[in-house]
């Protein structure tokens, strides 16, 4: 006869069956690892420092750089946040159809939802928007529909210091998704589509 | 912040497969308060952002201290009623509870829903985790009477959520 099991092993069995997902395992691993290339960077010794921008500086329009760069692991992590609140879709909070009726309606951001500029010429039709964080700052995750009819996230943010050292836009393909990252008007975004 | 426990888990987290261990333990923490996928993720994420903008340890002790201050904080943000008031009781003797077949996931897991946010908590830390009363109670601010209590009456009180929901009988 089956051995019956007590409630602490149903317990466990049901506690220990949840797992973090990949994508936000990803999204921390980004983020510490980002961390600590920032601290090696900080304890160079000075001379060092001084020889790396010597040679940086003599070497001109290369492309090496002695210390190490962090926009591609910022702009990383935010596009992983977007292709994670992409595939979560989850329902809107706000409906509206244009971006003045979205900034009308969301009152709690530190900042008004704007039109992408990237976006004009591609005829994507505002549908809602719901409140998000990209590294606890407030951030607004809009959905948007093709003219084909797929939906499309596009996230916002006020960059922070991290998010700042993003230059250059970017493009990366997460889980199926492509996703361009950017900054104008003063944020940081991220449009996630189907690749 | 109080001064996190101790546990056994290594200082480096160079190897990757040790620090998603890490994390899933961390999630399943974030669950037992929140019972919802995506507030237990949120509250993770945040913590970790924390850890890392501070300079923190990744020792799971601080994590687990992190996720739960944060979880406080949002909720006191939201005004609802987080952890009432706990009277606190002498020491128990810890329930035996019967060999019984609780093999509905779906049953197990809508009970843990009934339950509040501290008591989840308490039973996940001394049922999952294995953490000694003493060491909830360090966590939690709480006296050790009072985790003993609150343990005590977390196990009848799903205990009898789940005979109402399976409808078992027998002795309990």
């Amino acid at each position: 006869m089956k051995p019956e099991k007590s409630l602490e092993e149903q317990l466990r069995t049901h506690y220990e069956s949840q797992r973090l997902s990949s994508s936000v395992i990803e999204e921390i691993r980004i983020l510490r690892k980002g961390s600590e290339q920032e601290r090696r960077a900080v304890r160079f010794p000075v001379r060092w420092l001084a020889i790396a921008a010597i040679i940086a500086v003599t070497i001109a329009g290369s492309a090496l750089v002695l210390l190490p760069r962090s926009d591609r692991g910022a702009a990383e992590e935010l596009a992983m946040i977007a292709a994670r609140d992409h595939n979560r879709r989850l329902a809107v909070e706000v409906h509206a159809s244009d971006y003045d009726e979205l900034r009308a309606k969301m009152a709690r951001l530190d900042f008004n939802p704007v039109m992408p500029q990237r976006a004009e010429g591609m005829s994507l039709r505002v549908v809602g928007a719901r409140y998000s964080s990209v590294g606890g700052s407030p951030a607004v995750e809009i959905k948007l529909i093709e003219p084909s009819g797929g939906i499309c996230t596009l996230i916002q943010v006020r960059p922070d210091d991290r998010l700042a050292r993003i230059g250059s836009s970017k493009q990366f393909v997460i889980d199926g998704l492509r996703i361009d990252v950017w900054k104008e008007k003063g944020l940081v975004m991220a449009l996630a589509r189907t690749a | 912040m109080k001064e996190t426990l101790a546990t056994d888990v290594p200082a480096d987290w160079s190897d990757d497969a040790d620090f998603k261990d890490l994390l899933h333990a961390a999630f399943r923490y974030a669950m037992a308060l929140t019972h919802a996928v995506e507030e237990a993720e949120d509250l993770v994420h945040d913590a970790c952002v924390a850890i890392v903008r501070s300079g923190g340890s990744w020792e799971k002790g601080y994590l687990l201290t992190t996720i739960r201050n944060r979880f406080i904080d949002r909720y006191r943000r939201n005004q609802r009623i987080l952890f009432v008031p706990i009277e606190e009781g002498e020491d128990l003797p810890d329930v035996q509870l019967k060999e019984q077949d609780y093999l509905l996931s779906g049953a197990l897991d809508q009970a843990l829903g009934e339950l509040k946010a501290e008591e989840r908590e308490t039973l996940f830390l001394a049922v999952v985790e294995g953490y000694t009363a003493q060491q909830i109670a360090d966590l939690t601010s709480r006296p050790r009477g009072t985790v003993l209590s609150l343990l005590h009456r977390t196990k009848s009180k799903l205990r009898t959520l789940l005979t109402r929901r399976t409808g078992a009988e027998g002795s309990i």
